[in-house]
């Protein structure tokens, strides 16, 4: 009792402890690997909050195109007054001139280079009286009357987040497609669930009881996705799992104690690494319990082992007995774990965290409560013959390990690994193939390329990217690429704000040259003084700085094109429609610092890092758990035969898996740490030394871990997020391999022991 | 030029109103809608001369201008300014060109939900369609058969943002005047002259 209060009062201390300090966050990025290197910090940040990053693209079909294009056309106008949205666009041109958004609408003459002299004014003048010969209304006035140079609409054509031809944008399929700019960030799920919500409520009443159908796509409109899908999928995935490994409980034991009693060590592991977790991190991520949830199910492994060896004593005297094995699998898959903590990304961190502890918490419970609480559970323990060893044979393990790296030579010839940082996504592949659809409708920038620049100070940085604007500019007109997005084109250096500023005629001045020009025109005399009125502000408010745009409607677009990473300031310039090879080669002409990123080879790099570094962790681990190994057997046979299992189910598994996924990717090395740590623990167990009755008791453990594993797992390989589907394929698959392999060398080709 | 382009597009419908009713045959029977409707049909190439006067709060005095309108095929309109400044647009289909001094510009039309609206009611009057453009546009008719006025007033809230009215007017033989009323008191006012077949 007194043993079960302490567990019961630890078990209340990480409740409490939960209730205080747990946040759960939804944010992919997490799992993304953590860098320390510049190009691959700003590579992530771009993933994060690049442009594009906060574009929910909304697909409608369903219907002709006459109702397509109303429809599209009535919820650009009905989503671009929600405050939810900071730009919402379909390809066609506005219906109305609303007042330009602000920094533009005050600092625009700062924005662009604008000549002041009288003959430029005449220009300007002359063209707008032309332009009332074709158009009007108050919008168009007061925005002549603000801007007679016209330079706001030239800034937020390229502000834009897509080619703004004026044709309503169609995808290849018939869809009509919008784009819409959250004013969340694409991590901040609540802020996109909102967004998601609004659109649907404006589909909704705008649609009525038509056929057309909805679809929204997006980093955030995913984000939201996966929260749902997280959601469900635990809850079902769990649900479906405890029923299963129930029934196997009965199968093997038939006695509803054992399934009380084996949902300790799993409830208490579970518990205590959420907490540790929640301790370690700000927020535990949503995959991280689903995902954790289901590999500490490896954890029932333990109370299936010692009620099998109860039924011949006591649960002490069996614990006893089987402890030094128990412990020696449960260490080495803990190791496994911890290891995984270092391989970089926080996602897997706390994969590996709450993993290891859970394991650890599991084993220790099955170890020192059950015991107690099985002691009047078990029969008395029959007198039995002396301990045996077990007569184990290397040739099923060698077989298998010969057929499987035959397949895997056989079936990856473009290498085992699949490096692209989009295999870690758990968007399914389908879904960001119709985002890419819809996106190239709209001639979104091209987010596989950009142009960064980074220094420590700000104004260098924008000094550089205004010289890189100019060599853009010539690039243009030389066809390198259509178009571009820099941070420049709306904040300027101060260097050359304060040119800008100095250009602007002291408001006598300009005052005088304005009345001239306006004398021989019908224009009233004071058409123009919001214009001289914004030029005066001017002089007083002196250059914008980034500091006043983030309180602006336009904060998410410079969110988007300037950002802090560790000291440096770095400027991401997105470019539409470059021809690579001809701009890559301008572009070294520009200067060391100036490079095209190309985000599909520089993440398959980080990837290829990230991946190393896993691998390098995992192998010293690897060593790690030999070295326990041989401390704890001290038999060269059986520490052969141990490893050689270990391997060639680790070897059959990724056969079986490249046959089925085509390559590896970090999810599957996840798994293939389980794997081992499978594969391990039969292994020990099947070639302990021991008596002819435990050996019935260790054949029954290791069959019931094994269903029960293949069972659980077996059914996360129908979860409809792929990483979690590799996942459970993975580790089914490995946990039969594990059984049918292990219990061939050491029960069906044994030799006789020595 | 994003936003001029939606000024630009308002033309059509003037155009569209001036060149579609012009072309109406006189009114003999009792002044209604639906008589209105029925007369206002129209067959390419047509040709029309104007005097425009547009007032607004940035003039201090109205911009006038003459020209004339041209129908050269179905979908296909021009208006070209003489004086005091020359400038041609031409709208086919659903693009418009500017020619400015020699530099000509192609603007897309496509139409914003107001646009279309209006376009609307342009086509519900020249089909005769009385209940599709009631649908639209409240309107007050007046007048007799030579000198009537047929005045449309927009039911939608976004139109009516732009456009407070939009003002027909005839003698009894053709079509005599357009009139767009905007708001801040702004309003376009286009006479019509017909133009012999011969100079066609």
């Amino acid at each position: 009792m007194k043993k079960s209060a302490s567990w019961i009062g630890l078990a209340l201390l990480a409740t409490l402890v939960l209730v205080f300090r747990l946040q759960i966050s939804f944010d992919i990025s997490a799992f993304f690997p953590q860098e320390t290197e510049m190009a691959h910090e700003i590579l992530l940040e771009q993933f994060r909050n690049g442009p594009g990053s906060r574009i929910l693209v909304v697909g409608l079909n369903g219907a002709d195109r006459e109702q397509l294009t109303d429809l599209s056309d009535q919820m650009r106008s009905e989503l671009a007054e929600s405050p939810l949205f900071s730009n919402v666009v379909n390809g066609e041109l506005a219906d109305d001139m609303d007042a330009p958004p602000e920094p533009v609408a005050s600092y625009y003459l700062l924005m662009r280079d604008v000549e002041y002299t009288k003959a430029a004014l005449q220009t300007a003048v002359d063209a707008r009286l032309q332009d009332l010969a074709v158009g009007g209304g108050t919008a168009m006035l007061a925005l002549f009357a603000r801007d007679p140079f016209l330079v706001t609409l030239d800034i937020l054509d390229r502000l834009a987040p897509a080619t703004m031809t004026g044709e309503m944008w169609f995808a290849e399929d018939g869809s009509a497609v919008l784009l819409i700019e959250t004013r969340a960030t694409a991590v901040d799920i609540a802020g996109q669930a909102g967004a998601v919500s609004e659109v649907r409520e404006v589909f909704a009443s705008l649609a009525d009881d038509s056929q057309i159908v909805l679809e929204i796509t997006g980093a955030g409109a995913f984000g939201v996705e996966l929260q749902k899908t997280i959601r469900a999928e635990a809850q079902k995935r769990s649900a479906l799992a405890s029923i299963a490994l129930i029934l196997v409980l009965f199968l093997f034991y038939r006695s509803p104690r054992y399934v009380l009693l084996a949902s300790l060590p799993i409830g208490m592991g579970f518990l205590l690494g959420l907490t540790a977790v929640s301790l370690m991190f700000d927020s535990v991520h949503g995959i991280t319990l689903a995902f954790g949830f289901t590999l500490l199910g490896v954890a029932i492994d333990y109370p299936l082992h010692l009620f099998s060896h109860a039924e011949r004593g006591a649960g002490s005297a069996a614990i006893g007995r089987i402890w030094p094995t128990m412990r020696l699998g449960a260490l080495s898959t803990a190791i496994a774990y911890i290891a995984l903590a270092f391989s970089g990304s926080d996602g897997l961190a706390q994969l590996g965290i709450f993993t290891a502890v859970g394991i650890v918490v599991a084993v220790l419970v099955t170890r020192i409560w059950l015991p107690q609480l099985l002691g009047n559970l078990a029969s008395p323990a029959p007198t039995d013959a002396a301990s045996k060893a077990v007569g184990l044979r290397q040739l099923p393990a060698i077989l298998v390990l010969v057929l499987a790296l035959g397949t895997i030579a056989a079936t990856t010839a473009d290498g085992i690994w699949d490096d692209r940082l989009t295999s870690l996504s758990p968007v399914p592949p389908e879904r960001l193939l119709r985002d890419n659809a819809l996106r190239s409708a709209a001639g979104t920038p091209d987010m596989r390329y950009q142009i960064i620049l980074y220094d420590p100070s700000l104004e260098d940085l924008l000094s550089k990217s205004e010289r890189l604007d100019e060599h853009l500019r010539l690039a243009v007109d030389d066809g390198l690429l259509s178009n571009w997005q820099s941070v420049t084109q709306v904040l300027g250096s101060v260097e050359t704000q304060t040119r800008r500023l100095a250009a602007i005629p002291e408001d006598v001045l300009m005052r005088e040259r304005l009345a001239e020009v306006l004398s021989a025109t019908p224009f009233r005399a004071d058409a123009f003084e919001a214009f001289l009125t914004t030029a005066d502000k001017l002089r007083e408010s002196g250059p914008l700085t980034a500091e006043q745009i983030h309180d602006t409607p336009l904060s998410s677009w410079l969110a988007s094109h300037l950002i802090r990473v560790n000291d440096q300031w770095v400027a991401m310039v997105s470019v539409s429609n470059p021809s690579v090879v001809a701009l890559t080669e301008r572009i070294a002409s520009w200067g060391d610092d100036i490079m095209l990123t190309d985000l599909q080879s520089s993440s398959a790099s980080l990837m290829k890092n990230y991946r190393s570094n896993a691998v390098t962790t995992v192998s010293l681990a690897a060593l790690l758990i030999f070295a326990m190994l041989w401390y704890q057997r001290r038999q060269i046979l059986q520490v052969i035969w141990i490893t050689l299992t270990v391997i060639s189910v680790l070897a059959a598994t990724i056969a079986v898996v490249v046959l089925f996924h085509g390559q590896l990717t970090v999810i599957h090395l996840v798994a293939l740490l389980l794997v081992m740590g499978l594969g391990l623990d039969y292994a020990l167990f099947l070639s302990r030394t021991e008596t002819s009755g435990e050996r019935g008791a260790t054949d029954k453990a290791v069959m019931a871990c094994a269903v029960s594993t293949t069972l659980a797992f077996g059914l996360l390989a129908g979860s409809s997020i792929p990483v979690l589907r590799f996942l459970g394929f993975t580790v089914a698959a490995g946990s039969a391999l594990s059984y049918v392999i292990a219990i061939a060398g050491s029960r069906l080709w044994r030799t006789r022991a020595t | 030029m994003r936003k001029m382009n939606n000024s630009l597009r308002n033309i059509r419908v003037i155009l569209l109103s001036v060149l579609y009713m012009l072309a109406g045959p006189v009114l003999s029977e009792p002044l209604s809608i639906e008589t209105v409707l029925d007369r206002t049909t129209i067959s390419p190439p047509s040709k029309v001369g104007f005097r425009e006067v547009r007032h607004n709060q940035m003039l201090k005095d109205d911009l006038v201008m003459t020209g004339y309108l041209e129908y050269l095929e179905a979908g296909s309109l021009r208006k070209v300014v003489e004086t005091p400044f020359e400038e041609a647009y031409l709208i086919r289909s659903d693009r418009i060109e500017v020619d400015r001094q020699g530099v000509t510009r192609t603007l897309s039309l496509r139409k914003s939900r107001t646009l279309r609206t209006m376009l609307g009611g342009v086509e519900a009057i020249l089909a005769g369609e009385a209940e599709h453009l009631a649908s639209i546009f409240d309107y007050e008719l007046s007048g007799v058969d030579e000198d009537w006025s047929l005045r449309l007033l927009p039911r939608s809230r976004k139109m009516a943002k732009q456009m407070t009215s939009l003002t027909v007017t005839g003698d009894g033989d053709s079509i005599t005047a357009i009139r767009f009323d905007l708001k801040d008191g702004e309003w376009h006012n286009m006479e019509l002259v017909r133009v012999p077949d011969s100079v066609l």
